[in-house]
């Protein structure tokens, strides 16, 4: 079979079963952060200074671990860019192999608003310059810090082009994260207010943040890249990483974070696209909203929640994807990893709507033990075949 | 004269003067600047 045959196959067998039908077997994802760089003995630093590094060291792990689609492309942030324009936000750790995002909250209560007045000119003109020090010199030195940072990304997103292509030709393997969908209310607790502002502000200025998460709508639809009346391809996915929802209640999720991020999620469903949410940390309060999307759209990654309860309660509607414990592949005898693969596939698989995958995505060195994973991945592709 | 460029006219001159190695389709050169902002943002 050629590469592109398989890489057909590959995306079929996704695809049908997110339609909860049954595909030849399930599916295994693979979920390679920042890990991927110790797997292949480099470091961030070898990649900054040689970007063509980040396909060999992002392809490296699919050379010896089998798995159906892999979850993102390389590396989404780099601590070049906050270098770049003099930013504390993200820096290499003391590991070498790993990239730390800093919480900074460039906005003030006070500043709401300006946000809600005009987003842009706040965010960028007034907010932007009070963390990134250099966008807060003269126009001249800012724009030379702008230029060089696009200078970066040229380079970098031609990098990602190819380390597409290479996993499809050399591999046949499809990264399932096409676009992003980020939601606004998710950006003013990222970017701009942090967790200790926004928990303020959703007891004390529950007005003004939702002005300003709404004023930030726009942005975010233009982010996604998806304009009205499109028609996209079913795969790959839209894309997104909940961060604030495990921490807020289905009440404030439901007044808060809904009435913009349901509106992206429309416009993905209208165009015929379908949706991939990293649901962080627990989500059992909110499976009604989950079963509420329309059947066979979404695809959930369970972190915190109990897989098993979580394909009774929401697998009809979503397909459930994750289930092995990162605990257990760091940690558990092969022996021990392979039992619970089989069971999680026994209890999840029936029916279709299930791809397997790692609870949390792995980061660091000593995040699984790889011949538990080899294990694991040979043994699920192989017993989780449809009859 | 007083060099009041904001980092909006910054951008706004980014993508007049160096974005030639995109095609020239409007939307895909404004889908690129929107992902720049987001870099921005996001670093």
């Amino acid at each position: 079979m050629s590469k592109e045959q398989l890489y057909q196959e590959r995306v079929k067998r996704i695809v049908t079963t997110v339609n909860h039908e049954q595909p030849d077997r399930v599916p295994i994802l693979s979920t390679y952060g920042t890990w991927a760089i110790s797997y292949a003995n480099s470091t961030v630093q070898e990649i900054a200074d040689n970007p063509e590094k980040e396909i060999e060291v992002f392809s490296k792990p699919h050379e010896d671990i089998y798995s159906d689609a892999t979850y993102t492309n390389g590396m989404a942030f780099d601590a070049r860019s906050a270098e770049i324009i003099g930013s504390k936000s993200h820096f290499i750790s003391e590991d070498g192999q790993t990239v730390q995002h800093k919480e900074i909250t460039p906005m003030e209560v006070s500043d709401y608003p300006e946000l809600i007045s005009n987003p842009m000119e706040f965010i960028f003109n007034k907010m932007l310059p009070r963390k990134a020090a250099n966008l807060n010199k003269t126009p001249d030195e800012n724009y030379k810090a702008i230029k060089e940072l696009l200078e970066h990304w040229k380079v970098k997103s031609g990098v990602q082009g190819r380390l597409l292509n290479e996993l499809k030709v050399k591999h046949g393997l499809p990264v399932i994260t096409g676009s992003f969908a980020y939601p606004a209310m998710d950006m003013v607790f990222d970017y701009l207010r942090g967790f200790k502002g926004i928990s303020m502000d959703l007891r004390r200025n529950p007005e003004q943040l939702l002005a300003g998460i709404s004023a930030l709508e726009e942005y975010s639809f233009d982010l996604m890249g998806l304009p009205e009346n499109t028609k996209v391809e079913p795969f790959p996915f839209y894309a997104t990483m909940f961060h604030l929802p495990t921490f807020i209640s289905a009440k404030q999720f439901e007044k808060f974070f809904l009435p913009t991020y349901d509106k992206m999620l429309k416009r993905i469903y209208q165009s015929g696209g379908k949706i991939i949410m990293f649901l962080e940390g627990r989500w059992e309060d909110k499976y009604d909203w989950l079963n509420s999307l329309p059947k066979n759209f979404a695809l959930g990654i369970i972190e915190g929640d109990d897989v098993f309860e979580a394909k009774k309660k929401v697998g009809d509607n979503i397909t459930i994807v994750g289930g092995m414990p990162m605990e257990l592949l760091k940690l558990g005898s092969k022996d021990r990893c392979v039992d619970y693969a089989k069971k999680v596939v026994d209890e999840c698989a029936p029916g279709g709507g299930y791809i397997f995958a790692s609870s949390r995505e792995f980061l660091s060195k000593g995040d699984v033990n790889v011949e538990n994973l080899i294990a694991v991945n040979e043994y699920v592709h192989n017993y989780a075949v449809y009859k | 004269m007083e060099d009041n460029r904001t980092i909006l006219d910054l951008l706004e001159k980014l993508q007049a003067e160096e974005f030639d190695f995109l095609p020239p389709d409007e939307n895909v050169r404004n889908g690129f600047m929107t992902f720049i902002k987001f870099i921005i943002l996001a670093s």
